[in-house]
């Protein structure tokens, strides 16, 4: 019910609360298609979409890393430690 | 090690770039892809600004238009009065798109009329005070996500900006470079 009151663009979205991590999604590919647009050599072609695509899932595969990396580091390495 | 560091500047740009387009620059930072567009790179101006519009307007749907403001309103502050919002700053990367959208926030939001605000009470709550603020109020991830999406794209702009101010027209870029022991670039 409470989507049936939203004014997108003027109210915040609802929902967001709970599914915040979701929104690493566009917010890296917006980045990868900025940066891809600069750098690369030629952005004609399906060349360009790939290349955004990809960094996209290189970033959030390095977020992954790390929040297996600190996962690991708090529940198993930390408790180890003398109090 | 200079020795390299100069090799790779050469090979990064080719040897032969213009110099600082600072009319390009300008332009890049009044609309996003503008700069490039100037220089004759229409398909990386249309790419660019499709990017600051996925970063942009995600902001704003995520955040409301809250994401842009450069003041933040009494109840944000703990009723301690206005004050700056420092990730304004990074969303002036926009230019005068984040102007815009920061008059349109004042108007619509920030000086809604009171029938478009609720009471709000504000720490310390023992003290009992309160405040308005208005209803199309973003608080916890929303704002934080809508305010970060806004202030990326804008640091984007300059980086892009500044990349076109720096490339000649019809320039391309060159493959990724890397650099030998002995200091020779390769494609």
């Amino acid at each position: 019910m409470t989507i049936l009151a939203w004014i997108p663009f003027m109210d915040p979205m609802p929902g967001v609360q709970q599914t915040w991590l979701w929104l690493l999604v566009p917010l890296v590919f917006g980045i990868s298609m900025m940066y891809k647009a600069a750098r690369m050599e030629s952005v004609e072609g399906a060349g360009y979409w790939k290349q955004a695509a990809l960094m996209t899932v290189q970033v959030l595969g390095v977020f992954l890393a790390l929040a297996v990396g600190f996962l690991l580091l708090v529940q198993f390495v930390v408790p180890l430690l003398p109090g | 090690m200079p020795a390299q560091v100069e090799t790779s500047n050469q090979a990064n740009h080719g040897g032969n770039r213009a110099g600082f387009n600072f009319a390009a620059f300008v332009l890049g930072l009044l609309l996003p892809g503008l700069g490039h567009f100037s220089v004759g790179e229409r398909g990386r101006a249309y790419r660019i600004f499709g990017g600051f519009l996925v970063l942009w307007m995600g902001g704003l749907l995520v955040g409301g238009l809250g994401s842009v403001r450069s003041w933040e309103p009494d109840y944000a502050s703990g009723g301690n009065g206005a004050k700056r919002n420092l990730w304004f700053y990074a969303q002036l990367g926009a230019g005068p798109i984040a102007l815009g959208f920061d008059q349109l926030d004042r108007i619509l939001v920030r000086e809604a009329p009171e029938s478009k605000k609720f009471v709000h009470s504000i720490p310390p709550y023992h003290l009992q005070r309160t405040t308005m603020a208005p209803k199309a109020t973003a608080i916890g991830h929303a704002a934080d996500f809508g305010m970060l999406f806004c202030a990326l794209a804008g640091l984007m702009n300059v980086a892009v900006a500044l990349d076109a101010a720096r490339r000649g027209p019809g320039e391309r870029r060159k493959g990724q470079v890397r650099i030998r022991r002995g200091g020779e670039a390769t494609t």
